[in-house]
């Protein structure tokens, strides 16, 4: 298969040693999370280990099409390992970073990393081309990752300052670049094994989930760079190309009359995500190989790159203190990536102290002793204080550092806070993202029953269009959400053709209809988005309406790339099923990491507390398609909470649609059979993990 | 635009002051990307800034209760309460609390 | 005469230019050339290229989608040290000095061709005089490499090879069927997401990059994408 490099590096920081994984022994998962999943089950023999310990095993992983011309796939990487975030358990877990990293690891020769052990001293990686040598990082331990990145970039290749044709001399490669070195590091967050530290990349690119900067912190790991000069070999060439041009022609937003093409997540498109107010003086910025940027660099330099949650960190308070966005809210953004603090946690634990500090439970003297003055809560100085707190673990900070739900813990507040929602911390110790739970389902199961906030925001067009319409005072919505649900469902493949896995209302959302959705969902995203690095940003398409029908390219884009790449003859639901294999692999990482059944619950507060409140005070519309009395429209999903014996006999349903055993939730042996799995049941049978069928 | 009439000290010193965690007003602000997140107000201006923003989502009933109850200003919610029975889209509705709060926080800035 | 008068003939210096080029092809002399154009200030004695790509930095949304699919056109594979445009960027300078991008001028007075001993470098009059480098003649001496007088050259070595390519405007794409040169399509113009790349007939102004760095942003830049048109 073409789009490989076909070897990925295997780095042992204890001995120092390098050596070669060859890629064909993984080929058939894909790439990306599927390799990780599969190398991580092979070199790691006990699997319910902390993910600070010193066996624990980091993958890095591209796909076939990173560094090619596949829109919106080019330019990913998957980081996967054991991650140290989650509560009670910490999950074998998974995390995601744009820019160029990716794509410059394949043009260095490499289809991935995988990182084990720990070195005795702080260490950066450099490679160049084949030449990987593990490099004393002393002057570099301390220093931020924006400093780190550039002071790595003057040693591999001069100042950079001219921007002109280098040779990059090594003893057994010379590389021949315009290019500056791509390279991953992390800040003082994860030098100090905070859970909340996370990965960077350039100026605003993160790993943020999972807490993999506290983890390479844990084995003296501070950056890795890479910088190549070959040739990725793809299959068809001219396919490849018009496939770019098809995508483009039939799909993409037209500038000019972007209300035509609705729906089209191929750009540009406007807005970007960013929650600050704009400037204008700016430019949309993407990852390598992306047909619509969802970021900018601006004329300031401040908040380059940085985009979504990031940037809405401290917009918010910003605006409340200066009565309108000063710089502030890009400067408390650029420390958090200078830092490497995870900007989900970040904002969400900052809400979460400051309605502490407004009950009068925490703040100077205060029971919980926190000496931030949240009367400066807006200006630069309070971010300075908050971000450097986490990062040091300073003072309170040491709280902070191991996340807020292990903090709550530590304050005595945990179970008033779940119960009420205050820390609205809804699945495994981690902040809800904003699709509730509650509201809309396939977000919160599909989190619950895997190691995280699934990040993947495949169906929530459904969720805003209708809520940002209604609001607009649009009567009747478009779409039509009968003609949208069976748009979808007949995209759906190969579950197509039930439109009820996308009723959202109350008697549906515990239905078989909605297992299958979660079960689609968990297999779609496993193997085209989080293998092959279809990004979430701008996949799946489910609906434009600029094409014909009205449907999206999702279906036949995903695997057209794809062939075009690798030389292969995929359709769509192959790669489903790969997806299946993966998923079935993680729970069986997951069941002898100690999952059961039993467990698998979210925070009290979404059984008990409707979403958005009370009463007649039912917080914002928030509509989803539903089907009620026989007829299909938006309905208002807010103003109820979940049912936690429905959901327990939800589980069930969803676990006998798996194949898994419904009593614990465990993988079996004949599903495990039925996926070339064997090895796994063996395994889980040796651990007494292995689920009855 | 409707008129308030000018608040007097302490109607006014209420106006600006922070209120006791108990007497939030829980707004949400809706985006694309990131759900409905809560977001919760401690004051009038808090709330006439979240107001400001893109997409933001408050339970009018909520709201009406919130500055009769917490406020205490019954002019404002009669007016808003006016304003909430018109025709007219939910967007609409928030910008017009918008302007009728702004009015009035500036009415109370200016009273000092 | 300056750059912005007519010539004697009524015409602007630059479609003097052009016509000239086409005059001699059609007459099938470059010596012709020589003669006609040395009007005025010093011209090449070389027909002037069919086309040239502009390009609008502030456009540019830095996915170097024009790198891959140039490497991919022609060398069957992605490599970014073989892309004969480039996009050079540093994610923590301010915009717009975070980017630049380096096409191929097609220059007028072309240095690489006058520097190449082996007349590797040539002008492709079957393909609307693109300056380009017959592979077969390349001796690899990298003369055309020093004689670029831009930074980073416009001439690109390719390391396994050990040869030296060039942008010819995609008038021979092995791996790109559709037809190329300035007469047809060009790749990176065709993929662009942003359309921060442009093919044009007319001359650029020669001197400076003003002729070459252009603005691309319409209206809808500043209506639909809520940035600066300047």
């Amino acid at each position: 298969m073409n789009g490989y490099m076909e070897k990925i590096l295997r780095l042992d920081l204890t001995d120092r040693k390098v050596s070669i994984i060859e890629t064909k022994a993984y080929k058939h998962w894909g790439g990306g999370h599927g390799m990780g999943s599969a190398i991580f089950w092979d070199l790691l023999k006990n699997k319910a280990i902390s993910g600070f310990d010193p066996h624990n095993v980091v993958t890095l992983m591209t796909s076939p099409l990173s560094g090619t011309l596949a829109p919106g796939a080019s330019g990913r990487l998957e980081i996967q390992g054991i991650g140290v975030q989650s509560s009670p358990i910490e999950w074998f877990t998974r995390s995601n970073i744009g820019g160029r990293f990716g794509a410059m690891l394949k043009f260095a020769g490499w289809d991935g990393i995988v990182i084990e052990g720990r070195a005795d001293k702080p260490v950066w990686i450099d490679i160049r081309n084949e030449k990987v040598t593990i490099k004393d990082a002393k002057s570099l331990w301390g220093v931020d990752t924006w400093k780190t990145q550039q002071q790595i970039w003057r040693e591999v290749c001069g100042s950079g300052e001219k921007q002109d044709w280098r040779t990059i001399n090594g003893k057994q490669a010379k590389i021949v670049t315009t290019q500056r070195p791509a390279v991953l590091a992390i800040g003082q967050a994860g030098e100090n094994l905070g859970r909340l530290g996370c990965i960077i990349h350039d100026a605003g690119n993160a790993c943020g989930q999972g807490g993999f900067g506290g983890v390479w912190g844990s084995k003296n790991l501070k950056a890795i760079s890479v910088i190549g000069d070959q040739s990725i070999p793809v299959a068809d060439p001219n396919a490849l190309i018009e496939a770019r041009l098809w995508a483009q022609n039939q799909y993409a937003m037209d500038l000019k009359e972007s209300n035509k093409s609705r729906g089209s997540f191929f750009g540009p498109a406007n807005p970007q995500i960013i929650f600050w107010s704009r400037s204008q003086d700016a430019r949309p910025q993407a990852c390598v190989g992306c047909h619509a940027g969802c970021r900018e660099r601006s004329a300031s330099g401040l908040g380059n790159e940085s985009s979504c949650l990031e940037t809405a960190f401290y917009s918010n308070y910003d605006k409340m203190k200066h009565g309108r966005q000063s710089h502030a809210a890009r400067i408390a953004t650029d420390l958090l990536q200078q830092y490497g603090i995870n900007a989900f946690e970040a904002k969400n634990g900052l809400d979460y102290i400051r309605d502490l500090n407004k009950m009068g439970v925490l703040g100077p003297g205060k029971s919980i002793a926190c000496d931030l003055d949240f009367s400066q809560l807006g200006e630069i100085e309070f971010a300075e204080k908050y971000t450097r707190a986490i990062a040091y673990r300073e003072g309170i900070g040491d709280d902070f550092a191991e996340g807020f739900y292990r903090a709550a813990k530590r304050w005595g507040r945990l179970e008033e806070d779940l119960n009420t929602g205050t820390l609205n911390y809804s699945y495994w110790g981690l902040p809800d993202h904003g699709y509730d739970p509650r509201a809309e389902v396939e977000w919160g199961y599909g989190s619950i029953l895997g190691d995280r906030d699934i990040n993947e925001h495949d169906f929530n067009f459904l969720f805003w269009w209708p809520s940002f319409q209604k609001w607009m005072g649009v009567p009747n919505p478009q779409p039509d959400p009968e003609w949208a649900v069976n748009a979808i469902a007949s995209k759906l493949l190969p579950l197509e053709g039930d439109p009820l896995m996308l009723d959202f209302s109350t008697p549906n959302i515990y239905s078989d209809h909605i297992a299958k959705l979660v079960a689609w969902h968990r297999h779609y995203t496993r193997f085209w988005k989080q293998s092959i690095q279809y990004c979430d940003l701008r996949w799946p398409e489910f609906i434009n309406s600029k094409a014909k029908n009205g449907l999206g390219i999702s279906g036949e884009g995903e695997p057209k790339f794809f062939n075009a790449v690798t030389g292969n003859n995929y359709n769509f639901v192959d790669g489903i099923g790969i997806g299946e294999k993966i998923w079935n692999l993680d729970n069986a990482i997951w069941t002898l990491q100690g999952r059961h059944r039993d467990i698998v619950h979210f925070s009290n507060y979404i059984y008990t507390v409707p979403f958005g409140g009370f009463g007649s005070q039912s917080g914002p519309p928030y509509y989803l398609p539903g089907k009620e009395n026989g007829k299909w429209s938006y309905i208002r999903v807010n103003n109820r909470h979940l049912d936690k014996s429905n959901f327990e006999e939800w589980k069930t349903k969803y676990y006998v649609f798996e194949g898994w055993d419904p009593q614990t939730g465990w993988p079996t042996k004949p599903k495990l059979s039925s996926i070339g799995l064997e090895h796994v049941a063996t395994e889980l049978f040796q651990n007494n993990r292995l689920g009855r069928s | 635009m409707t008129k308030l009439a000018k608040p007097n000290k302490t109607l006014a010193s209420r106006i600006l002051t922070e209120v006791d965690y108990r007497k939030h007003i829980t707004g949400y602000q809706l985006s694309e990307r990131g759900g409905a997140r809560p977001v919760k107000l401690y004051s009038f201006e808090e709330v006439v800034n979240f107001l400001s923003a893109p997409h933001p989502r408050i339970d009018f009933e909520a709201l009406l209760v919130w500055v009769q109850d917490v406020m205490s200003d019954l002019e404002l919610t009669s007016k808003l309460k006016t304003t909430l029975h018109q025709d007219v889209s939910d967007y609409e509705k928030s910008l017009r609390c918008r302007e009728l709060m702004e009015q009035r926080l500036a009415q109370s800035k200016a009273v000092g | 005469m300056s750059r912005s008068q007519d010539s004697p003939h009524g015409l602007t210096r630059r479609s003097f230019l052009k016509k000239s080029g086409q005059i001699a092809l059609n007459a099938g002399a470059c010596s012709a050339i020589a003669q006609i154009i040395r009007i005025g200030d010093a011209i090449a004695a070389i027909p002037v290229a069919g086309g040239y790509l502009l390009v609008d930095t502030k456009k540019c949304q830095g996915c170097i989608t024009c790198m891959l699919a140039c490497s991919l056109a022609h060398e069957g594979s992605e490599n970014l040290s073989l892309a004969r445009i480039q996009v050079i960027q540093n994610p923590f300078e301010k915009f717009p000095d975070d980017l630049t991008i380096a096409q191929c001028r097609q220059c007028v007075e072309p240095a690489c061709v006058q520097a190449c001993p082996e007349e590797a470098l040539f002008v492709d009059t079957a393909n609307g005089n693109v300056r380009r480098i017959d592979k077969e003649k390349c001796n690899g001496c990298r003369a055309c490499i020093e004689a670029c007088p831009y930074a980073p050259s416009r001439i690109v070595w390719s390391r396994e090879e050990a040869l030296a390519q060039k942008c010819d405007l995609c008038a021979e794409t092995p791996f790109w069927q559709q037809k190329g040169g300035p007469n047809g399509k060009q790749v990176c113009v065709e993929v662009c997401p942003m359309k921060a790349i442009q093919f044009t007939s007319d001359i650029p102004v020669q001197e400076g990059t003003a002729g070459y760095q252009v603005n691309l942003r319409g209206t809808e830049w500043a209506t639909t994408m809520k940035y600066s048109t300047k």
